[in-house]
């Protein structure tokens, strides 16, 4: 092979590597976006700040998800969302998930 | 190769990487759109909230006349809107308590009357009535209380 066949073959492969790695990151997101492992996290703080919000104090709720409970916000990976409560609000991990306790 | 075909062929993969980033990004634009659309609870959120207060205020059908809407929960007045108002069918008393920002019933009332379609950015309001007994001193009146919530928090729903 000549010097120009070996830097076109370079090129072609360089650009076949990049294609390839833009397309795997892209399928990898669609994947994860379609099957709803972006937007659970945001779910599962919603849905506990609404539970919060609507439950008397002395309840406890239990979450099948892992959350925390920060002063007044609910947090799950990246998501975090506030909640309002006349209680106190505390949370502990238990097996398979999450309890809140308002007190 | 000489040095013009080098710095064509230079340009040419320039082109390619780029166009192959716009397909991208156009990509997950479309399907980000799609999945990655925020849940929007404030609907649910302040009915839980104009609930939560009524029960605050009036806890068993009976307000004081010195309520005050904004002792109820401790809520960040820049994200929140209360507003308490109590008025005795038995005499001229009255009384309105409020608490938070104001500038979100202001947008919640703009986007009532131009549609929501058309204010996407807009808090989220509600309001209930209720009868109650009003107990001012030693007098207990008859009376109706409305109570109006209002929700901004824009970026954590929209």
């Amino acid at each position: 092979m000549d010097k120009r066949g070996e830097e076109d073959l370079w090129m072609i492969l360089a650009y076949v590597l990049i294609i390839l790695a833009a397309a795997t990151v892209l399928i990898y997101w669609i994947s994860n976006s379609a099957n709803g492992k972006i937007v659970k996290d945001e779910v599962a703080v919603k849905q506990a700040a609404l539970l919060i919000d609507s439950a008397r104090p002395g309840s406890t709720i239990f979450i099948d998800q892992n959350v925390s409970v920060s002063g007044s916000n609910v947090k799950s990976g990246a998501s975090e969302y506030q909640f309002f409560s006349k209680g106190r609000v505390s949370s502990r991990p238990v097996s398979g998930g999450t309890e809140i306790i308002i007190s | 190769m000489s040095r013009g075909e080098v710095l064509s062929e230079s340009i040419l993969l320039f082109w390619r990487m780029m166009l192959v980033a716009a397909l991208v990004v156009v990509i997950a634009l479309s399907v980000g759109q799609i999945f990655a659309a925020k849940q929007d609870i404030r609907v649910s959120e302040s009915a839980l909230l104009s609930k939560g207060i009524l029960e605050c205020l009036a806890p068993e059908g009976k307000i004081n006349a010195d309520f005050d809407a904004g002792k109820c929960f401790a809520l960040d007045p820049k994200e929140y809107f209360v507003k308490a108002y109590a008025r005795s069918l038995d005499s001229n008393f009255n009384r309105t308590s409020v608490f938070g920002l104001e500038a979100i019933k202001t947008d919640c009332d703009i986007a009532s009357k131009i549609g929501l379609s058309d204010f996407k950015n807009a808090p989220v309001c509600f309001g209930q009535n209720a009868y109650v007994l009003i107990v001012n001193g030693t007098k207990i009146e008859r009376g109706t209380i409305e109570i109006e919530s209002g929700i901004n928090k824009l970026k954590a729903n929209k």
